[in-house]
């Protein structure tokens, strides 16, 4: 055809074909092109994602197919809107040469989405093709028209048509990128909008043509072409067709949907990589541990996000399994490797690496997962497993069967055995033959998830030495906290053992000493005073004259003997009592003793003494009180007697008094016993002296009139029965010793009420 | 015939000193200086009172004391310990042991004789009492006197 009979040069004849449309077919042109467009699109637009290439090339030509059928149905439903008062049919080749026109355009178009070849030129380049194909198709379809006129187009409405196939061609490549990916309900709306306005672009393309076309009568007439009849029926075909292609990819992209979902929401990162590590797709969970987006990713090589040392770890993989040698071994053990963050940071990185085959290509797929966390953990018992290593005490751990699993250096130098030669072997190994019994009690607590502690048994050391030590084995659980063996610390007691031993045998000797001291005491009061009752006695004898008459002189030296022996029997007694309290010897029996009884019969015991020096001796009571208190008889009835023999010794004139007064203090009632006397009294001077032992005040010339232990003594039981004695002195005047106890008030009180009633009675 | 006293003492002095004593105010003594010779002193010459040490070869006073009071030939017959033992828990053994009566030592000669007669005259008084009630013949009497 030339172009001189292809364009209308001069004006419209006035003999040219004026045609009407058919709204309602030109309306259904329109659904159609608007249903396949979307259809079309919906595969297209998951081309850009789909990673297998069998499925890519099916959404290919599925794509293509429909796109490109839409687009020649919408032609010829165009056609048979076009109502011209010649009957006309189209002719079989051309019709057919349209089709596959279209469709080529159409698959031409999509190729480039389907190579990922991406960029503004690539698609502009693209679309410009399509829409220029898809354009010429238009016109290829109107030579399909059976010639039974000419036809003849306005250059400028050409022109025009070609530009709204540009624009439909651009506008489909574009919307099928964008509306990619996961389908949302905003990315389905798009489609839909995509789809209509696509339809409306190809109906300009299509109507601007018709506009275009100026039918001139021809001469001949030809009437064998395809019937319209013929041409709907396939229409008719190509939209069911439509119809099961968008149902069975409805299908394929729910699949693909699901399996993209898993993906994406994997916890591990997930990248697939061609076989030089350029990375082809990425799961979401990939994109935050690297902190990178898909966009950069995708230009990125998977050896990028890792540190030098990973990157050769991660070729060399890659290289053997491209080479065959570890195919076979797809689940590779996982590697550890350093990532490399956006930022530069790094971080501890596990990569399992393995691969598929895709159209005899090797696709690597990656599996990467951040173990800062498990390192850290891994870390942590690293550290734990060190101090364990190192410490001084032994640590063992053992399985359920007693089989050593860890062995310290503690235990090494213990036992003797290197880790080498025990680990692997039963502890009973060091368990002597007379205490296997323990293993089984121990592993029957460590079962029962007890822990056990064995305080005092023996163990043997690698050359059979015997050692004692003390046991604490815990239960060792596993993560699930099932007991899976168990753990000892051991502790060599041979130290204090040994101290152990020491000591007792020290305080066995100790008792003895004690029981030496009491019978020694014992012997010597009794030693001491056998010969001084030969001494004594036949001194008496002598005295009251049984042998015969003595003289003035005899009698003298003798009653000298008795006062000396005397004088000797008390300073025995003394110093033994002494000795007696010193030793702990003395049994202080607290009872119930009535103040009163005790100071009436102290001062029974020393009228005589104190008649004989002429002196009076009195006893001091409160009327109507009688003290009940809680004290050892025999202690206070010596402090007394001490106390009131010095107060006799020590005073020529005057008196001597015993007695009590109540005292209330703090809510609490006490006594105050006291021994008073008009003796010498006390210099201040000697005020410290008082208590201390054999420090007695002598006059100038005189014999010493005490032992010189009285008031100590005196002191010492005090203290025993938690009190002390007290003194007040006057130099030349008097002294007095005081003495307070505590009273048991509730006796006291029974007591007082049965005086009362005594007195009142007495009364009467 | 004399009031026969038996000593059993083992510190010669102590004994030649008591036995002065009591011969000096006319009773008879008798003497042991270990606890088993003492044991068969009483059983064959059967004492008015016995004089016991308490630290003694042999055997013990006791459990001399013990033995004798046990055995109702001997029960009635006073013994009177005289020990240099000062020890309190001593004092309470030798009560429980059944001594009649307890004198440390050293003793004093002016009053020693005075004291052993004390558990004589004691001792005879129970007899005379029951000399009496026997003649009086009530049963009662007998009985009180037996628990006295």
């Amino acid at each position: 055809m030339l172009i001189q009979d292809f364009f209308l040069t001069g004006p419209i004849p006035a003999d040219a074909i004026v045609g009407t449309y058919s709204p309602s077919l030109v309306i259904l042109s329109y659904l159609i092109i608007t249903f396949c467009a979307y259809v079309s699109l919906s595969m297209a637009n998951r081309l850009r994602d789909a990673n297998s290439t069998k499925l890519n090339n099916i959404l290919w030509l599925g794509a293509s197919f429909v796109m490109g059928a839409g687009i020649w149905s919408m032609h010829f439903v165009g056609m048979f809107a076009y109502q011209i008062p010649i009957s006309f049919t189209f002719s079989l080749p051309w019709t057919v040469t349209s089709i596959i026109v279209d469709v080529a355009a159409s698959a031409f178009g999509f190729y480039f989405i389907k190579t990922k070849r991406l960029n503004y030129f690539n698609i502009g380049f693209a679309g410009l093709l399509g829409g220029l194909t898809i354009g010429s198709m238009h016109y290829l379809a109107m030579e399909a028209v059976t010639k039974n006129y000419i036809i003849q187009y306005i250059p400028h409405y050409v022109i025009l048509s070609f530009c709204g196939a540009i624009l439909a061609a651009e506008a489909t490549l574009w919307a099928a990128l964008k509306s990619s990916g996961t389908p949302t309900k905003t990315k389905h709306l798009f489609r839909i909008a995509s789809a209509l306005a696509l339809g409306l672009a190809i109906c300009v393309l299509h109507y601007t043509g018709m506009l275009a076309a100026v039918l001139i009568p021809a001469d001949s007439a030809v009437t064998d072409g395809v019937e319209k009849w013929a041409i709907s029926l396939f229409i008719l075909n190509i939209l069911v067709f439509s119809v099961a292609i968008l149902s069975i990819y409805r299908s394929i992209e729910r699949a693909y949907v699901a399996i993209q979902e898993t993906f994406q929401h994997l916890g591990e990162g997930i990248f697939i990589t061609d076989e030089d590590g350029k990375i082809e797709s990425i799961n979401t969970k990939g994109m935050k541990i690297f902190d990178y987006d898909m966009a950069e990713l995708t230009t990125m090589s998977l050896t990028q996000l890792l540190d030098s040392k990973s990157r050769h770890l991660l070729k060399k993989a890659m290289h053997s399994i491209l080479n065959q040698e570890e195919r076979s071994a797809a689940d590779k053990e996982p590697m550890e490797m350093v990532g490399v963050c956006k930022n530069g940071k790094t971080f501890p990185l596990e990569v399992s690496l393995s691969f598929m085959v895709l159209n005899d290509n090797i696709k690597f797929i990656a599996i990467t997962r951040n173990i800062s966390k498990r390192k850290k953990i891994e870390e942590g018992y690293s550290i734990t497993s060190a101090i364990v290593h190192s410490a001084e005490d032994p640590i063992i751990g053992k399985d359920l069967n007693g089989i050593i699993l860890s062995w310290n250096l503690g235990a090494q130098k213990l036992y003797g055995y290197t880790p080498e030669e025990a680990i692997g072997k039963s502890i009973l190994m060091v368990f002597p033959e007379n205490k296997r019994h323990e293993f089984d009690l121990i592993i029957q607590k460590i079962r029962q998830g007890e822990g056990f502690k064995l305080e005092d048994t023996i163990r043997v050391t690698k050359n059979g030495r015997i050692i004692p030590v003390s046991l604490t084995v815990s239960p060792m659980k596993n993560a699930q906290g099932e007991v899976i063996g168990a753990a000892s610390v051991v502790k060599d007691i041979s130290h204090q053992k040994i101290l152990l031993q020491a000591l007792s045998k020290k305080n066995l000797e100790l008792q003895t000493a004690n029981r030496t001291k009491d019978t020694f005491l014992t012997t010597m009061s009794h030693e001491l005073r056998t010969p001084l009752n030969a001494i004594l006695g036949f001194t008496g004898t002598l005295l009251m004259k049984l042998p015969g008459p003595l003289n003035t002189d005899q009698e003298k030296q003798l009653l000298t003997i008795k006062k000396s022996a005397k004088h000797l029997l008390s300073l025995i007694s003394d110093i033994l009592d002494l000795a007696k309290i010193e030793a702990g010897k003395i049994d202080i029996n607290l009872e119930l003793v009535n103040a009163e009884e005790i100071i009436q019969e102290v001062a029974n015991t020393l009228a005589p003494l104190a008649d004989s020096k002429e002196l009076a001796l009195k006893v001091s009571i409160p009327p109507g009180t009688r003290i009940m208190l809680r004290v050892d008889r025999r202690a206070l009835t010596q402090i007394l007697i001490n106390l009131a023999n010095n107060a006799i010794k020590f005073t020529d004139k005057g008196l001597v008094e015993i007695g009590l007064e109540t005292i209330k203090f703090d809510d609490k009632e006490f006594v105050a016993i006291h021994v008073v006397d008009t003796g010498i009294g006390i210099k201040p001077e000697d005020y410290p002296k008082v208590f201390v032992p054999f420090e007695q005040i002598r006059e100038e010339g005189k014999l010493a009139k005490g032992t010189g232990l009285g008031l100590h003594l005196s002191q010492k039981l005090a203290a025993l029965m938690g009190t002390k004695l007290q003194f007040e002195s006057e130099y030349g005047k008097g002294s007095r010793f005081t003495l307070i106890l505590p009273v048991e008030v509730p006796v006291e009180n029974e007591e007082r009420v049965n005086t009362n009633n005594e007195n009142t009675n007495s009364n009467h | 015939m004399k009031t026969r006293i038996a000593i059993i003492e083992d510190n010669p002095e102590s004994l030649e000193l008591m036995i002065y004593l009591l011969n000096f105010f006319g009773y008879e003594t008798l003497t042991a200086m270990d606890g088993i010779e003492g044991l068969s002193l009483v059983r064959n010459e059967k004492p008015d009172l016995i004089i016991c040490d308490i630290q003694l070869p042999g055997m013990n006073g006791i459990q001399i004391c013990k033995t004798l009071k046990s055995n109702e030939a001997f029960a009635q017959i006073p013994i009177v310990a005289v020990t240099a033992d000062s020890m309190v828990r001593n004092k309470e053994r030798m009560i429980n042991a059944g001594f009649n009566g307890y004198i440390p030592k050293p003793i004093d000669a002016e009053y020693f004789v005075q004291e052993i007669e004390q558990y004589l005259i004691k001792n005879k008084r129970v007899v005379t009492d029951n000399t009496i009630t026997r003649k009086d013949v009530t049963n009662n009497n007998v009985e009180n006197t037996d628990e006295g």
